[in-house]
């Protein structure tokens, strides 16, 4: 009775005398506890409107008093609407706590869901990933567009490159911290924390990046400081079938806590008894732990530290022949029965600690200022088997193989005995046991002091070779805008690394020395005694387990550059100009004194040093809310890097003559439609890379030695172009279309230099290799993919596609393209076509699906506690669901050739195949 | 509309370029190339005449000094080893080289640039050689394989050496020493029709005798026992033998086969009494 009247005496009072109130309130996302900025509050049918400010609060004045609905917009998480009635002068209004819509949390929830799928169905182990050059594929996925997902999740399994471009090509930052290797130009693989990794920026091609200059391929930025974390648990069990069959996982952050503070730490556990392929292996471990603390409300200061303690038996490529007489395009010579037991010859062990500081500096509203240091140091160990004066004991090595027999009869029983003993198909660890425990040999003057042994010495072993690497980044950026139109990012970036590579003596096989000398060095210079030495200051020295043995030699590279970047920002047009200036330094520190090459294998060699410069630009046009497009070129000039300029690095100091850095001329042009029911977008790029040096080592067992074919000179050219469609069909379904169709292939005649470990002396030099026009290798040319998707409001979803990639070519053998491969050779005959003929590889479909389904247990368990929402989160990945085996996506043909036979197939090509049908099924609970 | 435009034209583009895609778009000439920056600035009978070391002796050469020769005699009948044989217009001579199978990198008609300082002239009875060094015992020894590219840079193939066409009383005189020459109108004594080339029994050379000149006129014919054609009974009829002239020993011209498909001993023997 009293409401009653009282509410008809302010209605009444509202009327006549228009009593105000001040409304006041917070808005808040529902899920991260952070103020929403921006966000619109209005009252419809009147004029009242106000923006939430940076910690969500608003204000609307002089509000008659009455009964009203309050709208809180925003443009991520879209519309709320609050019933309000005023009845006193100041309202204070509930706080908000918006929610990302459905749609919103859909696509989070995608997001995690490739996270989940990606970090684990990728069938690359982190050597592969070196291998190949793919690394990009781990990172593309930064970029959450339709195009650059599907490269990176389903197309990274088939060997894809975006544009046919490596690793070399981007530039990786973790917390600021520059992470590219300097020896090799690539980015290194970040393993198993790249399911953890959630805040992330990718930038594709030559478009500007507030955190860096980028490079040619993009950039690809993660944030993991504490503080940018979303707080909350999550927890997850994998079973898998692929390179490893467990993975657990378990991530907490704390969100920002009182007093500045924010934690977050995480492990992941991926292991494997046996991996997809038989003698495979994998004990993974990853963590992560960070700590942030805000010093007033301007600085963030943040600590780090990170590492993949890993080790994995490999699985090796081999050659067609090994494949169909064992059965299985999985087959693997690398390992071998010891006592009953597989053991597997060529392990991988892999544990680089990193540790970042960083510090962001908001120096007022409209500029800050980055600061970040990066420390890391370990060692990557890849061992194998190794031998001196003994014959190869792979059961692959060709020698070994059926086809080197000539005989029908002995080649038809050598068959029958590959494809029916263990023994003969996989190592015979027991046979080379036996034959090292009963090796004696008289070693005269061991360790050059005087005194000479009778001993066991181990003809086989396992050796590691072993890069310890110890790196130190430095890196600023400063971001700033002047006004609304202009802005401005700028860098300055150091980097320091020194990678010591050496052998070391990981199992002596049953012998109990084993003697550190190049015999074949001997048969070229026959009565000098150091020049067998490896190291002349330890001669005839016998090692044992964990002495280094071979080679030891470090490398040092300096790199800094300094960057600027101003942006333009117009309504319907916005441009952009960069600038870098950078110096590279870099030289080779012998560590052994070695018998072929007493002057210029110790000590350090001349330092190279590069100065290089680059400049991009670029503009992007609105037509409307649309359509718009953009164009970008840049120009870039490289210092090569170490690795590929040393001719021997095993041996000696010597560098190419002439060095010179390369040059890049590239430009993309792209086009961008996006309405309610489609998505689309399609670019195109060209790029032009001129003066690459490579260098390329194997081992000759004809010349007994390490060859090292240096090529100088190399141009490729890049060309094509690469859309994605996304066409919602009917309410949950809808369709996808994505293709990339480029054509990437060497324009230039290279100049090749070769030289042999076990001499001194150049064996070729200027060698022109004729390979202008030949296609890049291994990686598809061509890829499409064509999905269908549903997702249901119950926030359950099922996808499929189908792929088809084309265009795929193994990699060529230099030296099969020179004069000296077609010496007396019936041009355009067979022969010689089956010499210069790059094999094409055929083209491969393949089928993928995925379920997940993402329960909120807040909805059905009442009792929760509401504060947090809890899912648990089902997610099922299968590849390959037609088990394809046939799909090659590696292949190499051997860096030697059979000049004398003119045969390609004495040393035939080495091929891999993505696995077959494989499945991952996980599990995962969070807590928000 | 605009749409279909679109992808019809990535079709032709597509198409486009497909097309040019090539199994081998590049390849060597089919002759080789001469190396850049390297040319003849001596001759063999030059060379020769130089240091004309005594029978047996050997002399080191000092001098940059440059020849440019085609090889003419291999090792891919088996009938030399470690040895080629090249001439250039004015002579030839034997190269030692320590690798085996030269052919597939050095074939008969294949041209060789050798930087000769450094490499050893050799007199080996007579027979004129370049070798790679002496070894302690001063036996000259073949070029080490890893540093034939230091000193022999190989150029076009395919080129025919015209054999010098001779009479068996010309072949005395050692300027002829080899190189490639043609006998016609000769034959095998008849005594020998039915041996082999190569003979483990007695050793000894396969006679030819002129059928144009004095019939004192025989030249003998060694093989190698590793000659892929050892063991083959040598042509009964009269013709033309290609050989590799390899000096003089006793009054007596040595022939060096490259090949029996170039002895053509089919004709019927004119001279026989």
């Amino acid at each position: 009775m009293k409401n009653i009247l009282l509410l008809s005496l302010l209605l009444i009072t509202a009327q006549l005398f228009a009593q105000t109130s001040t409304i006041k309130g917070v808005v808040k996302d529902d899920l991260t506890g952070k103020p929403v900025i921006a966000a619109t509050v209005s009252i419809p049918g009147t004029n009242f409107t106000a923006a939430t400010d940076v910690s969500g609060n608003y204000v609307i004045a002089n509000v008659p008093y009455g009964k009203y609905t309050l709208e809180i917009k925003d443009d991520t998480h879209g519309l709320y609407t609050q019933q309000l009635e005023i009845t006193s002068p100041e309202t204070a209004v509930n706080q908000v706590a918006m929610q990302m819509p459905q749609e919103e949390l859909k696509k989070e929830e995608e997001a995690e869901r490739q996270l989940e799928e990606n970090s684990s169905t990728s069938t690359l182990t982190e050597t592969d990933l070196q291998d190949i050059g793919n690394q990009s594929a781990m990172y593309a996925g930064a970029q959450r567009d339709l195009f650059s997902s599907t490269a990176a999740f389903t197309f990274g399994r088939a060997s894809f490159k975006s544009r046919g471009y490596g690793g070399d090509f981007e530039s990786v930052y973790l917390n600021g911290v520059p992470l590219n290797d300097l020896a090799s130009g690539s980015t290194p693989s970040i393993g198993g924390l790249y399911s953890i990794m959630r805040q992330r920026t990718g930038i594709m091609g030559l478009s500007p990046s507030e955190n860096s200059f980028g490079d040619v391929g993009g950039s690809y930025t993660f944030d993991n400081r504490a503080s940018a974390q979303r707080k909350g648990l999550r927890v997850s069990y994998s079973v898998a079938d692929r390179n490893f069959r467990n993975r657990i996982l378990a991530s907490y952050s704390t969100g920002i806590l009182k007093g500045g503070w924010a934690i977050t730490a995480s492990f992941i556990r991926r292991w494997a008894q046996q991996g997809y392929v038989q003698g495979t292996f994998y004990d993974g471990y990853s963590y992560y732990f960070a700590i942030d603390k805000k010093f007033g409300t301007n600085n963030t200061l943040s600590l780090s530290t990170y590492g993949n303690p890993t080790k994995n038996g490999r699985a090796v490529a081999t050659t067609m022949e090994a494949y169909n007489l064992a059965g299985s395009n999985y087959y693997n010579p690398g390992w071998g029965y010891q006592n009953g037991q597989m053991r597997n010859a060529n392990i991988s062990n892999v544990f680089r600690p990193s540790f970042t500081l960083n510090d962001e500096w908001k120096i007022n509203d409209k500029s800050k200022l980055m600061l970040a240091a990066g420390f890391s140091f370990g060692k990557r160990k890849s061992s194998a088997l190794d031998w001196n004066n003994a014959q190869d004991p792979l059961p692959d090595y060709y020698r070994n193989m059926p086809s080197y027999t000539r005989d029908t009869l002995l080649k038809a029983y050598a068959e029958q005995q590959f494809k029916n003993d263990v023994n003969v198909r996989q190592i015979n660890w027991d046979n080379i046991y036996n034959m090292n425990r009963n090796s004696y040999d008289s070693i005269v003057n061991v360790d050059g002091k005087g005194q000479n042994m009778r001993i066991n010495d181990s003809h086989y072993i396992i050796g590691n070779s072993v890069t310890a690497q110890k790196s130190f980044n430095f890196n600023t950026t400063y971001n700033a805008d002047f006004t609304t139109h202009v802005s401005l990012s700028a860098g300055l970036t150091y980097q320091f690394e020194q990678v010591e590579s050496y052998k070391e003596v990981a199992d002596l096989l049953g012998g109990q020395y084993y003697l550190d000398v190049n015999q074949y060095a001997q048969l070229t210079y026959p009565g000098n005694d150091s020049v067998v030495q490896n190291n002349l200051t330890t001669p005839n020295h016998l090692v044992k387990v964990g002495d280094k043995y071979s080679y030891d030699y470090s490398t040092t590279t300096h790199h800094g550059n300094i960057w600027v970047q101003p942006e333009f920002h117009y309504k319907k047009l916005s441009f952009f100009f960069a600038g870098q200036l950078s110096t590279t330094a870099f030289w080779r520190n012998g560590l052994f004194l070695n018998g072929l090459f007493p002057t210029s294998s110790l000590g350090p060699s001349s330092t190279q040093t590069f100065l290089d410069y680059a400049f991009k630009g670029g503009l992007n046009y609105k037509f409307d809310k649309r359509n718009y497009i953009f164009i970008n070129a840049g120009y870039f000039t490289k210092a090569p890097s170490i690795n590929d300029v040393l001719t021997s690095p095993d041996t000696r100091n010597q560098i190419v003559s002439g060095l010179k850095s390369e040059q890049i001329y590239t430009a993309e042009a792209g086009y961008r439609y996006r309405s309610a029911m489609i998505n689309a977008t399609a670019t195109f790029y060209f790029t032009q890379q001129n003066n690459q040096t490579q260098t390329l080592r194997f081992y000759d067992d004809d010349l007994y030695t390490n060859v090292n074919y240096t090529l100088t000179g190399i141009n490729t050219m890049r060309i094509g172009g690469e859309g994605a469609i996304e066409v919602k069909i009917y309410k949950g379904f809808s369709a996808t279309a994505v293709a990339s169709v480029g054509r990437y292939i060497y324009t230039s005649r290279p100049s090749a230099t070769i030289t042999e470990d076990n001499s001194a002396t150049v064996v070729g030099s200027n060698e022109t290799v004729y390979w202008k026009g030949y296609s890049l290798p291994n990686m598809p040319q061509l890829a499409t993919a064509f999905g269908l998707s549903y997702r249901s409001p119950q926030f359950w979803n099922v996808s499929a596609n189908i792929n088809y990639y084309d265009w795929m070519w193994i990699s060529v053998n230099p030296a099969q393209r020179s004069n000296d491969a077609i010496v007396n050779v019936v041009p355009n005959s067979t022969t010689w076509n089956s010499i210069l003929d790059q094999k094409r590889l055929n083209g491969q479909f393949v089928m993928n699906f995925s379920a997940g389904y993402s329960w909120l247990l807040n909805n059905d368990f009442k009792s929760i506690n509401r504060k947090h929402r809890y899912y648990l989160a089902f997610n099922l990945s299968a590849t390959n669901i037609t088990n394809n085996t046939d799909f090659i996506t590696n292949g190499r043909e051997q860096l030697r050739f059979d000049f004398r036979a003119k045969n390609p197939n004495t040393y035939p090509p080495k091929y891999t195949y993505m696995y077959g049908a494989t499945y991952m099924f996980t599990v995962a609970f969070r807590m928000n | 509309m605009k749409k279909y435009i679109l992808n019809l034209l990535l079709l032709v583009f597509l198409i486009g370029i497909s097309s040019c895609i090539k199994e081998h778009p590049d390849s060597p000439p089919g002759n080789g190339t001469d190396p850049a920056g390297i040319s003849a600035n001596t001759t063999v009978n030059a060379v020769k005449a130089l240091s004309a070391p005594n029978l047996n002796e050997t002399v080191t050469i000092t001098q940059d000094l440059v020849v440019s020769v085609v090889v003419v005699g291999d090792d891919q009948s088996g009938n030399y080893y470690k040895q080629l044989v090249v001439q250039d217009s004015t002579g030839g001579i034997m190269l030692m080289l320590d690798v085996s199978s030269l052919f597939s990198k050095y074939p008969i008609g294949r041209r060789l640039f050798i930087k000769l300082k450094g490499l050893v002239l050799v007199n080996n009875y007579g027979l004129y050689q370049i070798a790679g060094a002496l070894d302690n015992t001063n036996t000259p020894m073949g070029i080490a394989s890893s540093l034939i590219a230091s000193y022999i840079f190989p150029g076009k193939w395919g080129i025919t050496v015209v054999p010098k066409v001779v009479s068996i009383s010309q072949l005395h005189d050692n300027t002829l020493q080899s190189e490639l020459i043609e006998l016609d109108n000769v034959q095998v004594k008849k005594g020998e029709i039915t041996h082999p080339y190569y003979s483990s029994k007695t050793g000894a050379g396969i006679a030819l005798e002129s059928c144009s000149g004095s019939l004192a006129d025989t030249a003998v014919i060694y093989t190698s026992k590793y000659a892929n054609f050892a063991n083959s009974i040598v042509l009964p009829g009269n013709g033309t033998v290609l050989a590799v002239y390899s000096g003089d020993k006793n009054n007596i011209p040595q022939l060096t086969l490259r090949d029996t498909s170039e002895v053509t001993l089919y004709g019927p023997r004119p001279c026989d009494n």
